[in-house]
């Protein structure tokens, strides 16, 4: 024993005695052995491409996304476009039947009506001067109308209304034969446009209709209409009253 | 001392990326390691699974490698501990002394039986193979990083996680078992 504390025998003499002869590794397994040891190393050459690598492939994915959605419109929703609701739409890509409606209804919906408002303040100034007429006051037909202009005028006209009507009066006696006939005819009139209930005729014709009915004794039918007159223009008779005081 | 150094010089070269430099640091110490590992392990199959481990550890450490102590020291302590991994993954561990002398002689690679076998035991060399392989596992490693490995009782000590006493009561008692085997034939210290 080696007296020395850290060395308690003679290791060389051990071995040698244990010899070489126990084995060696095979020439396949230093092969194995070698091939890692260069394997590990090479790696460490280009380590720095790998992360490099991704990095790169990360920016690129991130700039195409992002020129994608640059590029790419928005997607058009319902919401963005103001579309009309789908009947509608059917109903616009056909000929609308409503262009043919006023053609045929023109005769309806041009009424007289449109025309009444005009016509109420065109004619007292289109009216001919009461005194003019009376001397062609002979036909009936004509009589009653200086009755009706009498509350058209104005007070400035007062007086050459007021000898108008004094014609009239006379005109308001009971017709002759010949006029009964024409106020029935006008009566039929009254009715069928009674009838038609789109038609509206302007309030100055319609009264003076009733004012000839009444003139030709149909006191009656004079009244329904009247009736019916006040309905349509409630305030048209206190208007003329004012106008005519 | 100067061509343990030279092992240590040749790491740190292989570290520094020098292929050759681990060429060289293997054909040093391939056979020494070889044996240690034969002659611990007892098992031929495994010896070279063993072997092949412990290189690429040492391959895999290279950036972490440091000179603290001689180069054989830590890679006999490499060796030592997948050693240690191969008995605790096969579950086996021959901590006792086995009295299978068929067992003993497969492992010290010793023909059992026939004239053969009776000619080689004569021979010292065959007969210090047996007796160490008879050894109990504590003092053959402890035998074998002495002799093979080159490590200091200390060194021992710290890789066998035993104290100085404990680790040279073991180096004591495993060449007194060897030298009874031997006889005459018994180096002399």
């Amino acid at each position: 024993m080696d007296p020395r504390n850290d060395e308690p025998f003679d290791r060389e003499a051990w071995r040698k005695l244990l010899g070489t002869d126990t084995g060696a590794p095979t020439r396949d397994m230093d092969r194995r052995i070698l091939a890692e040891s260069r394997r590990t190393l090479a790696p460490r050459v280009a380590r720095w491409w790998l992360p490099a690598s991704l990095a790169a492939s990360l920016l690129l994915a991130v700039l195409l996304v992002q020129r994608q959605l640059a590029v790419a419109p928005a997607p058009v929703s319902e919401s963005d476009v103001e579309l009309p609701p789908a009947q509608d739409r059917y109903y616009d890509l056909s000929p609308p039947p409503a262009v043919d409606l006023p053609a045929e209804g023109s005769a309806v919906t041009q009424t007289p009506a449109a025309e009444v408002p005009a016509a109420r303040f065109e004619m007292p100034m289109t009216l001919p001067p009461p005194a003019e007429e009376a001397p062609a006051a002979a036909p009936v037909v004509a009589a009653p109308e200086p009755a009706l202009q009498e509350m058209f005028v104005t007070g400035s006209r007062a007086s050459e209304a007021k000898s108008a009507a004094d014609q009239s009066e006379a005109a308001l006696a009971p017709p002759p034969p010949a006029a009964s006939a024409v106020s029935s005819r006008m009566i039929g009139n009254l009715s069928a446009e009674r009838e038609n209930a789109t038609t509206l005729r302007p309030a100055e014709e319609w009264y003076a209709e009733i004012v000839k009915l009444r003139a030709a004794g149909h006191a009656k039918e004079a009244d329904e209409e009247l009736a019916q007159f006040k309905i349509t223009y409630p305030d048209w008779l206190e208007m003329e009253h004012k106008k005519d005081p | 001392m100067e061509e343990r150094d030279a092992d240590a010089q040749l790491m740190l070269r292989y570290a520094a990326g020098d292929a050759r430099a681990f060429e060289e640091l293997y054909d040093r110490n391939r056979s020494g390691l070889w044996r240690f590992i034969r002659r611990l392990v007892r098992d031929a199959g495994a010896t070279d699974d063993v072997f092949q481990e412990c290189w690429s550890r040492v391959i895999g450490s290279r950036e972490r490698y440091r000179p603290t102590a001689r180069f054989t020291t830590w890679l006999y302590r490499i060796a030592h501990n997948c050693c240690m991994d191969h008995w605790r993954k096969s579950g086996r561990r021959a901590a006792h002394e086995t009295t299978d002398d068929d067992a003993i002689a497969a492992a010290a690679d010793v023909p059992a039986s026939g004239p053969l076998a009776i000619a080689v035991a004569g021979e010292a060399r065959g007969r210090l193979n047996l007796a160490l392989a008879r050894l109990p596992e504590e003092q053959r490693v402890a035998f074998l990083l002495y002799v093979e490995g080159g490590m200091s009782v200390a060194e021992i000590a710290q890789q066998t996680d035993a104290g100085a006493e404990t680790a040279k009561s073991r180096l004591r008692y495993a060449v007194a078992r060897l030298k009874e085997a031997l006889g005459d034939d018994a180096p002399v210290d």
